[in-house]
């Protein structure tokens, strides 16, 4: 394995007014990795992942992506992030390939290069008809699969993903979950955002639990299942980020009907 | 909830016992009415909504039906208007009741559609345990409702008028034939709708209400700026309707004819004629709505709320057309990608998001209509283009003032430019590795100049060239050059922001007053520096060069703009 990170977080504080909501986060993430990030509602997840890709710039501590800080460099940084966000938010007067043209341009990427992938990318998707739609009559799923196009283009080398699966059909998803297994090995590091457990547990080889702005588990699945006994993510999840066990919350949630 | 519409709600509920024979739920019903009104409250009506200016929407809008009573309410005194031009109740009537019904058919047009066409219905009332007849009667008192708070605010000047100015009979026959064209109106509404639905898909029928709430807004502001100059103008107190025949074929000559006859138990053959199809006819078009146009308009709805995805395939898109336009501009006067990046993403944005054409394009029309209230009101009698030619500084005034007039447009359009409700989209420009942000903004900077600017200028153009001749053309050469000026000044002191990058609802800034004061008071100051050179040729040529590089001092800087500038918040996010 590479041994230069090619994410790194030191000491990385955020707050949104009074409210902290990242409290020292440290990590380092390498090459080739599947990164499942995990954490309840809150926790810090999105802040992360907006951090990492240059959305948030007034945080505390150290982001560095390929050397490059984020800070100082994000430029560079950029060049070699690509990001699939969460809500499907897209300028949706817009078709998907000029969305796309739109999006290469932004990444400086050459005309015909960007043109032969967009219809590659889109024809793997099978949205190939649908390219010169307006995206308003898009349905979920198709918009996400325009983002996540979006988010390969340019072919870069770490990909950010925040659930990307919310809207896609159960063929997409198996398409999706092959396909980074594909780019990983390929070296491509992946940085998944997600609350879909099973997702998580079979598409990463690292797992990061995030609970009120703090790294509270960090390792392969089956570390995790060394150290919390043999669970499924979904307990390991429960047990580590609620202090109330959550049976007691839905036998409250039973006596409010009493 | 407001007095006006607790007071509606317990008329329209009275007849409690009825509608529980009727099988419907009255508690439910109640409270669906309750919250559809709170709803309406809070929803701006088409002239807040076309004239609202996008730092004061931040507002709440709590009483949005007050705003529509008093709208109405002006509405209805201007109407008294007519009883000015001529002498006998038919010229008096056709007029009030042609004026009626135009205004209250473009409100309901544009009003009706967020009422009548609310999808959210489908989710959130179908799943509910409430009964079909529930839903109708709650949907139907619903309109009731609103249609009673733009037409009782909208008759009662008149009714007042009539009663003062006779008796009450005649202000009781005006309030019922006042309903039979609201009735009339309704007809009218449904039949345009039902018809545009028929032509057209349920996407473009949005665009549509649109262009007619664009149509609206600027129709509303021409008539209370030109109608009162043309009544004072033109000698109209001794004018009347001619007998012609064509005239029974005009809806609210019947009308009126009605009230005559009734009322003064007088009328020719023709009149008679006139007056019992002004009794038949709505009552006739009331049947019609109901028995035929209601059920498949109510089919027709339902495709509005369920278009989504239904017509997918067949809407292959034809816009390369504009889109090969853009293109070919783009590649002329852009320098680098990603500034022709930002051009064509502004240009197909602008051209396509309904939202910015229903804030900008009234501005247009506001602008030729400030026009033509300029040229009319320094000359006492009439106007003829022959006086503007001979009177040659009154024309060149006026063009030079319509040119700088046309800042307050420009200042609307950036200012929309920057917003979008689909803002949360700009992710896109953060993500990526763009060095200068400025290059992006320079580009859909350069988008609105061709897109919408040179349209305007082309209108001054021809207006100053038919006015005053070729003479004036350095003077329109250097106004609209310095109108590129003041839209990069505008840009660079005001407003460095990406394109469609920020929302609406967090757009009032404080300052932004200020800041817009200011900057129409730069443009006021241009203004009357050129008014004070405008005959010399000199001086204008001297004025010219310094604008050019005053224009190329300012593109260039604010293409210089980087992420320092541009204020990152994480709003958006």
């Amino acid at each position: 394995m590479n041994t230069t990170p090619i994410i790194s977080i030191k000491n990385l504080y955020k707050s949104y007014g009074i409210n902290q909501v990242l409290k020292g986060i440290n990590l380092e993430v390498y090459p080739g990795q599947v990164l499942g990030y995990i954490g309840p509602n809150g926790a810090g997840k999105s802040t992360t992942v907006k951090i990492l890709c240059g959305l948030l710039t007034d945080y505390e501590g150290e982001v560095t992506i390929n050397g490059f800080d984020m800070k100082k460099e994000a430029v560079s940084a950029k060049k070699i992030i690509g990001y699939v966000p969460e809500l499907a938010e897209l300028y949706d007067v817009l078709t998907p390939f000029e969305y796309l043209q739109f999006m290469g341009a932004l990444y400086g990427m050459d005309e015909v290069l960007c043109m032969d992938r967009i219809n590659k990318i889109m024809s793997a998707f099978s949205l190939q008809d649908n390219l010169h739609q307006r995206m308003d009559t898009f349905s979920k799923g198709m918009r996400q699969k325009v983002l996540l196009a979006s988010g390969l283009l340019h072919n870069p080398d770490i990909i950010i993903l925040d659930e990307p699966l919310s809207g896609l059909d159960a063929n997409s998803v198996i398409m999706v979950k092959e396909l980074i297994s594909k780019l990983a090995k390929d070296g491509k590091t992946i940085f998944y955002c997600s609350h879909m457990m099973d997702v998580v547990e079979k598409v990463s080889d690292r797992i990061i639990l995030i609970d009120k702005g703090v790294i509270v588990a960090d390792g392969s699945f089956e570390e995790l299942k060394e150290q919390q006994g043999n669970q499924s993510l979904e307990q390991i999840f429960a047990h580590l980020t609620s202090k109330d066990s959550i049976g007691k919350a839905a036998d409250d949630l039973m006596n409010a009907f009493n | 909830m407001n007095i006006f519409n607790e007071a509606l709600l317990k008329i329209v509920l009275a007849p409690k016992k009825l509608y529980a024979g009727w099988g419907i739920s009255v508690p439910q019903l109640k409270s669906i009415l309750i919250y559809k009104l709170l709803m309406d409250d809070r929803r701006p009506n088409s002239i807040q909504q076309t004239r609202q200016r996008s730092h004061h929407s931040k507002k709440e809008i709590n009483n949005a039906s007050i705003g529509t009573i008093l709208m109405s309410g002006l509405m209805g005194i201007f109407f008294l208007m007519v009883f000015r031009l001529g002498n006998d109740h038919i010229t008096h009537l056709t007029f009030y009741f042609a004026m009626f019904i135009t205004f209250l058919c473009m409100i309901l047009i544009s009003d009706f559609t967020s009422v009548l066409i609310d999808v959210r219905d489908n989710y959130i009332i179908l799943p509910k345990p409430v009964n079909d007849k529930t839903v109708v009667l709650a949907r139907l008192l619903h309109i009731f409702i609103h249609i009673c708070k733009t037409v009782l605010p909208m008759v009662l000047p008149g009714l007042i008028y009539l009663s003062i100015q006779y008796n009450g009979i005649a202000g009781i026959i005006f309030f019922i034939l006042s309903l039979f064209a609201t009735l009339f109106s309704i007809f009218l509404i449904n039949a345009v709708y039902i018809i545009i639905l028929k032509i057209t898909t349920p996407e473009k029928f949005k665009n549509i209400i649109s262009y007619i709430q664009i149509f609206f807004a600027i129709f509303i502001y021409a008539s209370y700026q030109l109608v009162p100059r043309l009544i004072g103008k033109m000698e109209l107190q001794n004018f009347e309707v001619a007998h012609s025949s064509w005239l029974i074929l005009v809806p609210s000559y019947w009308l009126a004819c009605a009230f005559n006859w009734v009322f003064t138990f007088q009328a020719t053959a023709i009149e008679m004629v006139a007056a019992i199809i002004g009794f038949v006819l709505p009552v006739a078009s009331i049947y019609v709505v109901i028995k035929y146009l209601a059920p498949s308009f109510n089919q027709k709805l339902a495709m509005i709320s369920g278009s989504e995805g239904a017509s997918l395939t067949n809407r292959k898109v034809n816009y390369q057309r504009t889109q090969r336009i853009g293109e070919s501009i783009a590649a002329k006067v852009t320098t680098n990608e990603i500034e022709k990046t930002g051009f064509l993403f502004s240009w197909n944005m602008m051209s396509r998001s309904r939202d910015f054409k229903v804030k900008v394009y009234p501005s247009i029309g506001y602008i030729i209509v400030l026009l033509v209230v300029m040229l009319l009101s320094g000359n006492s009698k009439g106007i003829s283009l022959q006086d503007l030619r001979n009177d040659h500084s009154k024309s060149v005034y006026t063009i030079i003032i319509g040119i700088y007039f046309s800042s307050i447009l420009v200042l609307t359009a950036i200012t929309q430019m920057t917003y979008s409700d689909k803002c949360k989209a700009s992710w896109m420009f953060f993500i990526t590795p763009i060095e200068k942000p400025g290059e992006i903004i320079s580009g859909s900077i350069k988008a609105l100049l061709f897109q919408f600017y040179l349209f305007i200028a082309l209108i001054l153009l021809v207006i100053a060239l038919v006015l005053v001749g070729p003479s004036i053309i350095p003077n329109i050469i250097l106004g609209i050059t310095n109108q590129v000026v003041i839209i990069y000044l505008i840009v660079t002191i005001g407003y460095k922001e990406l394109p469609f990058s920020k929302s609406l609802s967090n757009s009032q800034k404080s300052g932004m007053f200020i800041r817009t004061i200011f900057m129409l008071f730069i443009c006021f100051l241009i203004g009357v520096l050129h008014f004070y050179i405008f005959t010399n040729t000199k001086f204008i040529i001297v004025a010219f060069i310094i604008s050019v590089t005053l224009l190329f001092f300012l593109a260039n800087n604010l293409r210089k703009i980087t992420w320092k500038h541009i204020k990152l918040t994480g709003d958006n996010w």
